[in-house]
């Protein structure tokens, strides 16, 4: 009976149906992960041709493919964007780093440690791009006043922003898509991510210090030059900068009360883009321009290639499978999405692999975890996975490319194995105490 | 107003192999602001002002946001000069230059040279040979001429850029 059900269900899905969303998913996965054609043009294409196709073979429509879309990341997305993009402007970051660097009294290796708590603590609250963004041209400026070599920081800064965005809903990427689709607050990131993300941080800092500690030590006078600046030089707007103080501090509450007020993570940026904008009351142009509309668009484009997969029943396929080979046991599953997770997205970009595994992980919560802490489980274990991986190599999260390309415009290119050599010890080691903490916590 | 009757003939070229040190000291020496990079034939390959030589000293990572620069050490602009001095001219010249032609008129060029970046334009006669270039200068003493109808300078000795 149940067959014959399923059978009727798909009878309309040929197998021509499902070579053609597999490979139209597999080709775009190729060329993004090739990197030969720009991600987003990919996503772009991949996404209007799975419609297109789909509406030939009888698999997907338009609407179809707007529901397949995670409205809820890309509000999210777009509301964060349009709140950084105003508060960036008006010095806030620049104060916060130089005083942190004054307290720190200008001694490298104390200034190292506070730049690595703003830039996880910023990871954690705002997009890793646009810390790593703010952190870099910071962090060359002091080192040229230091007269020190700037790697060892820029190294740690970008360990930091990937394992500070694991901490919370809105830090990263993955977590954003993972929160949204399971349904997790920003109040369950806290409670089930951020206590182990504050281990790591405590266990990398000696291994960082073992490292770096002795190339960047300086004079007193270079020290001295530091403590010279004045952190007020960078405000460039101090009635905007307390309305942008006023606004992130709504929408960080807002955040931590979203799950308890019914409110989507997109309602409460949104809501706080909003409240800027007017706040500000300047064509908001320019804060528009702000938005990266080039990974938003990404986003969508590969909602609607994935959401195509879906519709020719590839995604519950391949969960199936997955748990074939798990043989249903939560523990392998969740080792697999973490250290697979880790591994995968330290080579690739953890957004398509996160986007793809959403659906499956889903799928599983019908079949095989149908208890939520256990389904639960398997969504930490990948958010964890996913994000921590992006640390492994250069190319594994955005943020290291951004890092990368600025330091190199600079005169400071960072080398691919070079950085692997580190990247991958503080991955391992992060994946290593994720492992333990799940087993402990939930196993 | 006509680009032929304010353009100057007596203009600064150099080759794309040229280094920024030679570039600035060639700058320097003739006391100019911009010349017009040409090919072996004299044809117009590209531009090059002080601008683009102060673009070249600024690291990236302040381009983005000068703001950054406030807290900039002393001794930085020294040490990216010293990094950028042997580019050559060819990396770093406009190549995206407007040419303007004898046969132009002023607006023309006027319209292109606020334009980013162009401070100076080749001004080519019909055979495509370069013949002049207009420099803001240029188009300034344009402005005079037009808004001092009694006193006219004369274009080619008026501005104290070559």
């Amino acid at each position: 009976m149940h067959e014959e059900l399923v059978g009727v269900a798909a009878n309309h899905i040929t197998s021509g149906a499902v070579t053609a969303a597999l490979l139209i998913f597999l080709a775009s996965y190729g060329a993004i992960i090739s990197e030969k054609i720009h991600r987003t043009i990919v996503a772009i294409f991949g996404g209007a041709l799975m419609i297109v196709v789909g509406i030939f073979m009888h698999f997907y429509s338009q609407e179809a493919a707007i529901e397949s879309i995670d409205f809820n990341t890309i509000g999210l997305l777009v509301g964060m964007m349009i709140i950084v993009g105003v508060t960036k402007d008006t010095g806030l970051f620049q104060y916060v780093a130089i005083k942190s660097a004054k307290i720190a009294k200008g001694n490298p290796w104390k200034i190292l440690i506070m730049f690595s708590v703003i830039t996880a603590l910023f990871s954690a609250l705002l997009d890793n791009v646009t810390t790593v963004m703010l952190m870099v041209p910071m962090t060359l400026v002091i080192a040229d006043n230091l007269r020190i070599n700037p790697m060892p920081f820029l190294f740690v800064e970008i360990f930091m922003s990937n394992v500070g965005g694991t901490a919370t809903l809105i830090g990263d990427p993955p977590n954003i898509l993972i929160g949204s689709a399971a349904g997790l607050s920003f109040m369950d990131f806290v409670v089930n991510l951020t206590p182990v993300v504050i281990v790591m941080f405590i266990v990398l800092m000696p291994l960082v210090k073992f490292f770096y500690k002795k190339q960047i030590e300086t004079s007193k006078e270079n020290m001295e030059r530091v403590m010279q600046l004045n952190e007020r030089d960078g405000i460039q707007d101090a009635l905007l900068l307390k309305k942008s103080l006023i606004v992130l501090a709504i929408v960080i509450t807002g955040f931590f009360l979203h799950g308890w007020l019914h409110m989507e993570g997109a309602t409460i940026a949104i809501f706080g883009a909003g409240l800027l904008l007017l706040l500000d009351k300047k064509n908001p142009e320019k804060a528009l321009h702000e938005v990266e509309w080039i990974t938003i668009f990404f986003f969508i484009g590969l909602f609607v290639i994935i959401g195509g997969l879906e519709h020719v029943g590839v995604i519950a396929w391949a969960a199936d499978k997955m748990i074939e080979l798990t043989q249903g046991s939560l523990a392998i599953t969740a080792m697999v999405m973490l250290w697979g997770g880790a591994i995968f997205s330290a080579f690739v970009d953890n957004i398509p692999f996160v986007a793809t595994m959403i659906p499956m992980v889903q799928e599983m919560g019908h079949t095989t975890f149908t208890d939520p802490t256990e389904l639960n489980t398997i969504w930490w274990s990948l958010a964890l996975g996913a994000c921590l991986g992006g640390n492994g190599t250069l190319v594994g999260a955005s943020a290291n490319l951004v890092v990368a390309g600025m330091a190199e415009k600079s005169g400071y290119k960072i080398g691919f194995v070079d950085f692997m050599k580190m990247g991958l010890l503080i991955m391992f080691v992060t994946v290593a105490i994720s492992t333990v903490y799940i087993y402990m916590r939930y196993l | 107003m006509w680009v032929k009757d304010y353009m100057i003939t007596d203009y600064l070229t150099a080759g794309k192999d040229l280094t920024i040190l030679e570039a600035v000291k060639l700058m320097v020496e003739n006391k100019t602001n911009s010349l017009v990079v040409v090919d072996e034939n004299k044809h117009p390959i590209g531009t090059l002002s002080s601008y683009t030589l102060v673009r070249e000293v600024v690291p990236a990572y302040l381009k983005d946001d000068p703001i950054f620069s406030n807290f900039g050490a002393e001794g930085t602009f020294d040490k990216y000069a010293e990094k950028m001095k042997d580019h050559k001219v060819d990396d770093i010249m406009h190549k995206d230059f407007h040419t303007l032609s004898v046969d132009d008129a002023m607006i023309e060029a006027a319209s292109y040279a606020i334009k980013a970046s162009r401070r100076i334009m080749p001004v080519v006669d019909k055979d495509g040979l370069m013949v002049g270039v207009v420099t803001r200068t240029c188009i300034k003493n344009a402005l005079y001429n037009t808004l001092f109808k009694d006193e006219q300078i004369d274009p080619e000795n008026g501005g104290n850029n070559k």
